[in-house]
């Protein structure tokens, strides 16, 4: 057995455990960014699929509409 | 001021006692002290109007009946002390923010150490992992606390979507008086870990490589390297982490405020939460002062603690 294949096991754990340790860092940040492009009734989950469905730039004109409106001139 | 050395060789050599840049001794010392206050004046300023201004002012505050209109304080002594220290549901905060405590800081801790570790064991992909890591401390906490709450809902959540794709009931996270706190704990492990992560790596990198050398010639490794080694040499940055862990826990609000607003039954009110619905709910403002008091009285003692826990260590 060579030093590399023996290496191997630790490699593929280490491998395993920092992917889920990014997963964990980055799936809040990454729901926030799919909620962001979905429509305003698919915000909560149906079933398990990576992108909403329908993806829309609506929630971003919306929320910038409101936030003129609301610090802008009256 | 200069002096002659006589080498064996015989050549004479003349030395500058006095470096060319040192200020000369006539150099009047008033002025870099006048210079020195100058730089530092502008700090100082913001420091005392914003943190100790306040904090006097919360003091004053805390002893006297404030009205919501501000006008005619009336002198209550330390009554509002009392009324806070007996009031059930400012006791019921402190329990739950000591549990958030407890539930938070040795996780994150300990996580941290261990991203720490991963991330210095990984080769040419560290930079990209340690700023993949870092990125949960430097997300909005009220945005990433609308998230969690979407993450947790009883309908929809993607947590209880998980769980009944493996075939388990749902869970009211939320809702739930014994689940509420440790979801809301979670979500502090989640940041807090990415903190002390930051911390620990800056322990490690200042751990000597000839100390790595020598417990490999000793033949430590693994566990007992951890053990024998690095967490002896990391002792300062284990109280530096502990201390403003603590400090982040007890001072918890944006989460909880979100998540549930101190619901469901008050099982996740903790110390700020309760203070500024006292303040600002109940319009009981001498009170909220006096509890922000006991809290600002808290984490100076914690701080201090900290300051011996360094000392003892040898550290300052």
């Amino acid at each position: 057995v060579t030093p590399s294949i023996r290496k191997l096991p630790g490699r593929v754990g280490l491998a395993t455990v920092t992917t889920l340790a990014c997963a964990v860092a980055l799936f809040p940040l990454y729901w926030m960014l799919r909620t962001a492009f979905a429509p305003e009734d698919a915000v909560f989950f149906r079933g398990i699929s990576p992108w909403p469905d329908e993806v829309t730039l609506a929630n971003f004109s919306r929320a910038w509409s409101e936030a003129t409106r609301r610090v802008g001139p009256s | 001021m200069t002096h002659v050395d006589e080498s064996t060789t015989g050549t004479t050599v003349q030395c500058a006692t006095t470096p060319p840049d040192s200020p000369s001794p006539r150099k009047p010392i008033h002025r870099d002290a006048r210079a020195a206050i100058a730089m530092i004046a502008p700090a100082v300023t913001v420091l005392l109007l914003f943190t100790y201004l306040p904090a006097l002012l919360s003091f004053v505050a805390s002893l006297f009946d404030v009205p919501l209109s501000g006008q005619g304080w009336s002198f209550v002594g330390l009554d509002n002390y009392e009324d806070v220290l007996g009031d059930p549901d400012v006791r019921q905060a402190v329990r739950n923010t000591v549990l958030y405590a407890v539930l938070t800081i040795v996780p994150s801790l300990a996580v941290g150490l261990g991203l720490a570790l991963l991330v210095t064991r990984l080769g040419r992909t560290s930079t990209l992992v340690s700023t993949i890591l870092f990125l949960p401390l430097t997300a909005n906490l009220v945005a990433m606390a609308v998230v969690f709450r979407w993450i947790f809902a009883l309908r929809g959540g993607f947590a209880n979507e998980l769980l009944s794709f493996v075939g388990v009931e749902p869970v009211n996270f939320l809702a739930d008086e014994r689940a509420a706190l440790p979801t809301v704990a979670a979500v502090g492990v989640w940041r807090a870990a990415s903190f002390s992560m930051v911390l620990f790596m800056a322990g490690l990198t200042s751990i000597p490589t000839a100390v790595h050398e020598a417990a490999a010639v000793d033949g430590l490794r693994g566990i007992r390297k951890l053990r024998l080694v690095i967490l002896p040499m990391l002792r300062p940055t284990i109280v530096l982490a502990t201390v403003l862990t603590t400090l982040q826990a007890v001072q918890v609000f944006d989460s909880v405020l979100v998540m549930t607003d101190g619901g469901p039954q008050g099982a996740t009110e903790t110390i700020l939460t309760i203070t500024w619905r006292i303040g600002f709910g109940y319009f009981e403002l001498g009170r909220s002062s006096a509890l922000s008091f006991l809290l600002l009285v808290f984490l100076l003692a914690l701080g201090y603690g900290r300051r011996r826990a360094l000392l003892r260590g040898g550290v300052s």
